[in-house]
């Protein structure tokens, strides 16, 4: 279940896996997310941790360091090559859709 | 503020964790805060707060369980990404973790995703509940097909009476609650699919479930103890037989401190569970015979009471009354069917004398008393996967017309006869000469002087 759903990412795991990019803690994913997308995807603690935990299990992000229990996580080439596959896809997406929608006016 | 707690009556099914949040929403209200949930899912302990309006959160954290204690590296993760995000942890049972938040914060839901969300509760919380009624479902089948078809003991005392009704309906409520639960796991499933919100149980459906699984349990329970009771009233010593479900209880209970309070990893847990399941084992291994001997010793008298109708030793053996005897047992047992009903023996150094009496309502209940006796006589007794006791039995027309019986049957060797007269029962063995008249009309003026003075 969780393979096939990892073949397209939802909206809170793309946004997790591009905060990711960088190394980050939990708490600050959910911050920086909020941020990124102005408050208009906000991830719950628990969806944070049932993703990350699920992420670290299928080697898409690695634990890097803890610091007053605080577990910071950054991708692996896996989980990179996955946020860049997706990147692809919505771009395509994007292109696919432009030519029909912005073209309109021809 | 006042200083005080109190405990109340909790029950809710884990998969009503939604409507858990109005409760406790309503709590707050009327000043009551949670403090921990205790003795199973029975009993929530709050405490006195300002009433006030408070937000909470119920949510289901997949690392818990009821063999992981509270408190685990990754509880303790996950409960502070939890209060780092605005909500204040309560306390957790099992799967369940309780948080609340002031009425006027924003705290981001601690679930934004309805399908992880639904994925999880389906991996843990029915997943568990309905491990529980597999369990209970599997033990109460073995138990029922066990004494199918239905043995004349339980026309013998009021709680074999009894769970003729209670076995098959705890069967049924359980089958009900199992099936009612997978009905809404599915329900919800196929919300998701449809993309429609999962239905959130209102308090007045989680109050119901409670009352119908709850009440009907207690009343069987309490209907049981009650004829257990009533059985113990006459014969106390099958309160002994309470001794097994106590010890489990016990044990139980202390296993679930153990595990949720000492414990720091889940291994920890199963180990202890598992030496103390071996400990048990030999505990009762060694104990019970023990205490089984100890039992039957108590049934060892100097007289019977009034209104047994027994014989002795001397009287079916022609010899002097003073005859020695080792020992005499005399265990009395009644029903509304059977209302009276022992078994007596004596024993001396040469001699032996066992009698059951049966004395019935209706020739009925006789007839199938004397089946079963006759049956069980026949098929001796497994053990260690041999057949050991059984015996051949016959009839006699011959002796069934002279002992004036309705039913009679005897061993081939002729030391064991049953006879049923009418709503009478009798079985006798040992030092006893069936063909011999004196004693055959000893017998039946003994046992079935009623039907004599009426011929």
């Amino acid at each position: 279940m969780a393979r096939e759903q990892l073949k397209t990412l939802t909206e809170p795991m793309y946004y997790i896996l591009l905060i990711l990019s960088q190394p980050q803690h939990g708490y600050g994913i959910m911050q920086e997310v909020e941020r990124l997308t102005k408050g208009r995807v906000k991830i719950g603690a628990g969806t944070l941790y049932n993703l990350l935990s699920r992420f670290e299990e299928e080697n898409i992000i690695i634990q890097l360091s803890e610091k007053d229990r605080r577990k910071t996580y950054t991708l692996t080439d896996k989980g990179l090559n996955i946020l860049k596959d997706e990147y692809q896809r919505l771009k395509q997406l994007l292109s696919d859709a432009s030519g029909l929608l912005e073209g309109g006016s021809e | 503020m006042k200083n005080k707690s109190k405990w109340v009556f909790w029950g809710f099914f884990s998969l009503d964790y939604q409507a858990m949040k109005i409760y406790l929403e309503e709590m707050a209200e009327k000043g009551w805060m949670l403090e921990k949930i205790g003795l199973q899912q029975y009993l929530a302990k709050f405490r006195a707060i300002e009433p006030q309006k408070l937000k909470f959160y119920v949510d289901v954290f997949k690392e818990g369980g009821p063999l992981t204690p509270e408190n685990t590296d990754q509880s303790e993760d996950y409960r502070r990404l939890c209060e780092e995000s605005g909500w204040t942890f309560i306390t957790s049972h099992d799967y369940l973790q309780f948080f609340y938040a002031q009425e006027n914060s924003e705290p981001v839901p601690i679930q934004t995703d309805e399908v992880l969300e639904q994925e999880i509760v389906e991996h843990t919380l029915l997943r568990n509940e309905l491990r529980g009624f597999y369990i209970f479902l599997l033990i109460a089948g073995f138990v029922f097909i066990n004494n199918l078809p239905l043995e004349y003991h339980i026309l013998l005392s009021y709680t074999g009476l009894v769970s003729i009704f209670l076995l098959p309906l705890a069967f049924v409520l359980a089958s009900l609650i199992a099936a009612y639960s997978i009905i809404r796991i599915l329900k919800a499933r196929s919300n998701i699919k449809k993309g429609l919100p999962i239905e959130k149980p209102t308090m007045k459906n989680a109050r119901s479930r409670i009352i119908f699984f709850y009440g009907s349990q207690l009343i069987i329970l309490i209907t049981l103890l009650m004829f257990i009771l009533v059985d113990a009233f006459l014969r106390p010593q099958i309160l002994v037989s309470l001794l097994a479900p106590g010890i489990g209880i016990t044990v139980g209970l202390g296993l679930r401190y153990y595990t949720k309070k000492k414990a720091r990893k889940k291994e920890d847990s199963v180990r202890v569970i598992l030496i103390s399941g071996l400990v048990v084992i030999i505990l009762i291994n060694t104990l019970f015979p023990f205490i089984f001997k100890r039992v039957d010793e108590s049934y060892e008298v100097t007289s019977v009471p009034e209104g047994y109708p027994i014989m002795t030793i001397g009287e079916v053996t022609k010899k002097p009354s003073n005859i020695s005897l080792l020992t005499r047992e005399f265990k009395p047992g009644r029903s509304p069917v059977t209302p009276i009903y022992y078994y007596y023996s004596e024993y001396s150094n040469n001699e032996s004398l066992n009698i059951s009496y049966y004395e019935t309502t209706e020739p009925k209940y006789a007839e199938i008393i004397f089946k079963g006796i006759r049956d069980k006589l026949e098929k001796g007794f497994k053990w260690e996967g041999m057949t050991i006791f059984d015996r051949t039995i016959i009839s006699d027309e011959e002796m069934k017309d002279l002992w004036d019986a309705d039913k009679l049957v005897l061993t081939q060797e002729r030391d064991v006869i049953i006879i049923q007269k009418e709503n009478i029962v009798l079985k006798l063995s040992g030092s006893i000469d069936f063909n011999d008249k004196q004693t055959r009309d000893l017998i039946i003026s003994r046992f079935f002087s009623d039907f004599s003075v009426e011929n």
